[in-house]
């Protein structure tokens, strides 16, 4: 499934921004930043929850990102000075006791910690011994709790809760992280944020406004000290590049200056591309919050598991909801399909009950009557004449037949025929018949025998002769029937 | 609410398509009835002709079986035959390939050569009336030349007085 862009939202004690990228997460669609009220959010906790609202309601109606309907997944960064960072390694163990090792260590380190955070974890990679380097993060609930209640309440539905230094680190071009030891310099307006980042990944962060880094002198010591304190902790990873980077308008000027100082500063490039949006440097740690939705790895999310739950659940419940709606639409429109064709049915019955009624009418007419009773009578005369005609005549056939048959020589002296019943004509094989007569020769009463059984009507006789002995003036009987 | 109106019109309209499909049936036959109708008001003078003259061919009273006589004995006389007829009394119910028709039972005594005898029966089968021969005797003559015939059958009569 191909990545969403969310809405990036962070705030810190002096303002609060918002962005929206592209679909393809190229290009930065919308964005604006507001200036604070003093006293509305102290060290990162939001004081005034009203206040607080009403300046995000402002936000989301100057910057308007696309419909918040189609659009309500928000991920929120957390100022980098209520987060805690820490490292440790765990044995390079398989599978799940990984896991369970990772755990045991962030379970371990919970008492240092301050009371009532949410925690999670990540792997950074291996050391040279061949251990995990896992990058646990910790930020109270209470922050988290107060951010997510505030974007629920406003229709938004919050993805992901993550330091700032993860979205300030995703903002810039890949490139110039890979495989490189270097000192973060996020600037922003009267704040700076210095993180220490091995191959794109925080090893620690910190926070700092602009008050702290003038105690320090100006910039470059503090950078100086952070670069110090990297390479102390890190012996064999010392810091090799300065990226500067923030939504401070004169970070050019910033990386010149440094430049002019002998240290190697470079300033970071957006992954963005240019684009028309105005007051940005594209470089906003909002930004890189956006992006978070196209993350390929698994990176950190502090959004506590009851509120994913709720999500998964409010998103399931949507899913549910959206449903029901299609099935009660589809309902409605079956329904109505129902009552269309129901009401055309009882129309069409009402007019067809018309014509029935007429042609009823006229059949009951007199007249109509009289012709069907004519037409009855009719049809019964025509079926007896077509009966009778098919059981009537033809005896001449029979008379035709013997006369045909009899030679010279044969003398016939009786026939008797008569209808059997169920039999139509006489001349049909079934009825009953007796043929008496005299021969001069018994060959002679054979082959007329013979030539009567090829007709229909006597194939059924059989021959008698009178007189056995004779073989001259024999008298003989062809019947189909027993006779004395 | 929405199953229960959709359970509703479902039957409903099950039920009303039913009967307008039976209505259909029940029309197009009405039509084809009155078609039949128009075309019997316009064939019935020429069809009752017709009957008529069919009813014609069934004698239904005695001015018709005498009728009926005359043409026979013409038949006789025509094939060179000698002729003696006897009717039953009253007609009765006489079998018809399975149906009953009126009969009046008769008997033909004929006499004359064989040849007399068959154009008769040719002469029968061809007449207007309908005369169904239940048996046939032919007997020769022993002392003369030709043949005897007694011929029974029923004259079919018509069921309507005229």
């Amino acid at each position: 499934m191909p990545a969403k862009p969310s809405l990036g939202l962070y705030f810190n004690d002096n303002f609060i921004e918002l962005s929206q990228v592209s679909a393809d997460g190229q290009r930065l669609e919308r964005f604006n930043q507001l200036v604070l009220p003093p006293g509305l959010v102290v060290n990162s906790e939001i004081k005034n929850r009203g206040g607080f609202i009403q300046i995000l309601q402002l936000l989301f109606g100057t910057a308007k990102p696309k419909p918040i309907s189609l659009n309500s997944d928000v991920v929120i960064g957390v100022n980098d000075n209520r987060v805690f960072l820490s490292e440790f390694s765990v044995p390079n163990v398989p599978g799940k006791n990984l896991s369970d090792a990772i755990d045991y260590q962030i379970r371990s380190l919970l008492p240092v910690l301050p009371s009532g955070v949410e925690t999670d974890s990540v792997i950074l990679g291996k050391t040279a011994e061949g251990l995990i380097e896992v990058l646990l993060a910790a930020i109270p609930r209470t922050i988290i709790e107060n951010c997510v209640s505030i974007c629920t309440s406003m229709g938004l539905r919050v993805l992901a809760v993550e330091p700032a230094v993860f979205a300030n680190i995703r903002i810039i071009e890949p490139s110039q992280l890979l495989g490189k030891n270097l000192l973060l310099v996020y600037l922003g307006d009267s704040f700076g944020v210095f993180s220490y980042v091995t191959g794109g990944n925080p090893r620690f962060s910190d926070f700092l406004p602009q008050s702290e880094i003038d105690k320090n002198g100006d910039i470059s010591k503090t950078i100086t000290s952070y670069v110090n304190f990297a390479n102390s902790k890190h012996t064999n990873r010392p810091v090799t590049e300065l990226l500067v980077s923030g939504s401070r308008q004169d970070i050019n000027t910033v990386a010149l200056d440094l430049k002019t100082q002998n240290i190697i500063a470079t300033k970071a490039v957006s992954r963005l591309e240019s684009t028309k949006v105005i007051n940005h440097s594209l470089l906003h740690t909002s930004h890189g919050l956006s992006l978070k939705t196209f993350d390929l790895q698994p990176s950190l999310n502090l959004l506590p598991v009851d509120f994913r739950l709720a999500i998964v659940k409010n998103r399931l419940m949507h899913y549910w909801r959206v449903s029901m709606d299609i099935l009660i639409a589809f309902s409605l429109v079956g329904v109505l399909a129902l009552y269309y064709v129901d009401a055309l049915a009882v129309t069409d019955k009402k007019e067809l009950s018309i014509l029935s009624d007429r042609y009823q009418q006229r059949l009951q007419l007199p007249q109509s009557q009289t012709l069907i009773v004519q037409a009855d009578h009719l049809n019964q005369v025509t079926g007896q004449l077509m009966t009778l005609r098919e059981s009537t005549g033809g005896e001449e056939n029979i008379l035709k037949e013997l006369s045909a048959v009899t030679p010279e020589g044969i003398v016939l002296t009786s026939l008797v025929i008569s209808r059997n019943p169920g039999i139509k004509r006489l001349y049909e094989r079934g009825n009953s018949w007796v043929i008496t007569g005299s021969a001069n020769s018994r060959p002679l009463v054979l082959s007329f025998y013979n030539d009567l059984l090829s007709n229909t009507t006597f194939s059924d006789g059989k021959l008698y002769f009178g007189s056995l002995e004779k073989e001259a003036g024999i008298t003989f009987r062809i019947a189909n029937m027993s006779t004395k | 609410m929405i199953a229960l109106a959709s359970g509703f019109y479902s039957v409903k309209t099950v039920r009303d398509l039913e009967s307008v499909n039976k209505l259909k049936v029940e029309v197009v036959r009405q039509e084809a009835n009155m078609i039949k109708l128009d075309d019997l008001s316009r064939e019935m003078p020429r069809l009752s002709n017709e009957a008529v003259r069919y009813s014609n061919t069934l004698p239904a009273d005695e001015y018709e079986v005498a009728n009926f006589t005359a043409v026979v004995e013409r038949f006789a006389k025509e094939s060179g035959l000698t002729i003696s007829n006897h009717f039953d009394d009253f007609p009765k119910q006489v079998d018809i390939a399975g149906k009953n028709m009126l009969g009046l039972g008769m008997e033909i005594t004929l006499e004359g050569s064989f040849q007399g005898l068959t154009s008769f029966f040719s002469k029968l089968s061809s007449m207007q009336y309908f005369f169904k021969v239940d048996k046939i005797t032919i007997l020769k003559h022993e002392v003369k030349t030709g043949v005897k015939a007694i011929v029974n059958g029923s004259l079919i009569m018509g069921v309507e007085k005229k």
